[in-house]
């Protein structure tokens, strides 16, 4: 029994320490908190470049850590954000954001989603008109008012 | 007029087809990222000599000719199959060729040199992978021409 108590215990202790894995280190954290959580924000949005779909903040990588450690030594130097942004983007290009800035170069992929619904709502609207149109577009002739009346006679027989 | 709009979603869908088809056909990585530092200065470094029997470089002495800057390791399992490509080209003088130490404990960096081969003019050492930030680089070391 008191080892079923003990085992359950141990187990309930795991469930009670579950953190959130971070790939940032204790002695990576700045003592100030509000730059730490500076650092954590802009981390969140510099792409680590070895492992490309994870941000600095998540990887392990050793760039990504060497990525952090200079992020928070600016941060603490007194550099602003676009400052530090600046910086990556001059040595490693756009594609160190995860956030692509908006810029000429980038105005397909901003406004591209715009553009297909654009014109997806402009085919809609002429394939609706067209099928409208043939429903009413002239009245039935003699011969098809003849042939309508007799199928319709032919169905109230059966 | 009207039936030709309906051809719009095919081309568009074959131009997507298209597009990321060739990289799949080609084979390229799609990993490799272009260098953002491309036609623009060297950056600056006033790192330290590797070691005292060899000239250390900065930003200044790459001006005037064209230098290869290699960052290399001892640590580095790809540098040693490229190690044999500098020897090739030291041999060859046609460009000189400029080595940064990244990340490496100095004796291994010459124990390493010395067993296969030293193929660069000038060597210095980024102890703490600072410079290979500033130089654009990536996990490992990497090529860097001027």
């Amino acid at each position: 029994m008191s080892r079923i108590k003990a085992l359950s215990l141990v187990v309930l202790s795991y469930l009670i320490y579950v953190q959130p894995i971070m790939a940032v280190q204790p002695n990576e954290r700045l003592a100030d908190p509000l730059l730490e959580e500076r650092a954590r924000m802009l981390s969140q949005n510099i792409r680590c470049l070895v492992c490309q779909n994870q941000s600095i903040d998540d990887s392990n990588a050793t760039l990504a850590k060497d990525l952090r450690v200079l992020v928070r030594e600016k941060l603490t130097a007194g550099a602003t954000n676009d400052e530090i942004f600046d910086f990556l983007v001059d040595r490693y290009g756009d594609f160190i954001l995860l956030n692509p800035p908006f810029k000429p170069s980038t105005y397909v992929l901003w406004y591209g989603p715009l553009i297909f619904l654009i014109v997806g709502l402009l085919m809609t609207v002429l394939i609706m008109n067209k099928s409208k149109r043939r429903v009413s577009e002239k009245p039935l002739s003699q011969a098809e008012r003849v042939s309508l009346s007799k199928l319709l006679e032919q169905k109230d027989k059966t | 007029m009207a039936k030709t709009i309906f051809v719009f979603p095919l081309l568009v869908f074959f131009g997507v087809i298209t597009y990321f088809t060739i990289p799949i056909v080609k084979k390229s990585d799609p990993k490799l990222i272009p260098s953002a530092l491309v036609d623009k200065d060297v950056p600056e470094n006033k790192l330290p000599p590797l070691f005292k029997n060899k000239r250390g470089f900065d930003h200044g002495d790459l001006v005037g000719g064209e230098t290869l800057v290699n960052f290399f390791s001892s640590w580095c399992g790809p540098c040693r199959v490229e190690h044999d490509i500098l020897m090739k080209i030291s041999e060859e003088k046609t460009v000189r060729l400029f080595g940064i130490n990244y990340k490496d404990q100095t004796q291994a960096a010459i124990r390493w040199l010395s067993e296969l081969g030293d193929p660069f003019e000038r060597i210095v050492a980024d102890r703490d992978g600072r410079a290979a930030i500033d130089w654009g680089g990536l996990w490992r070391p990497r090529n860097v021409s001027n």
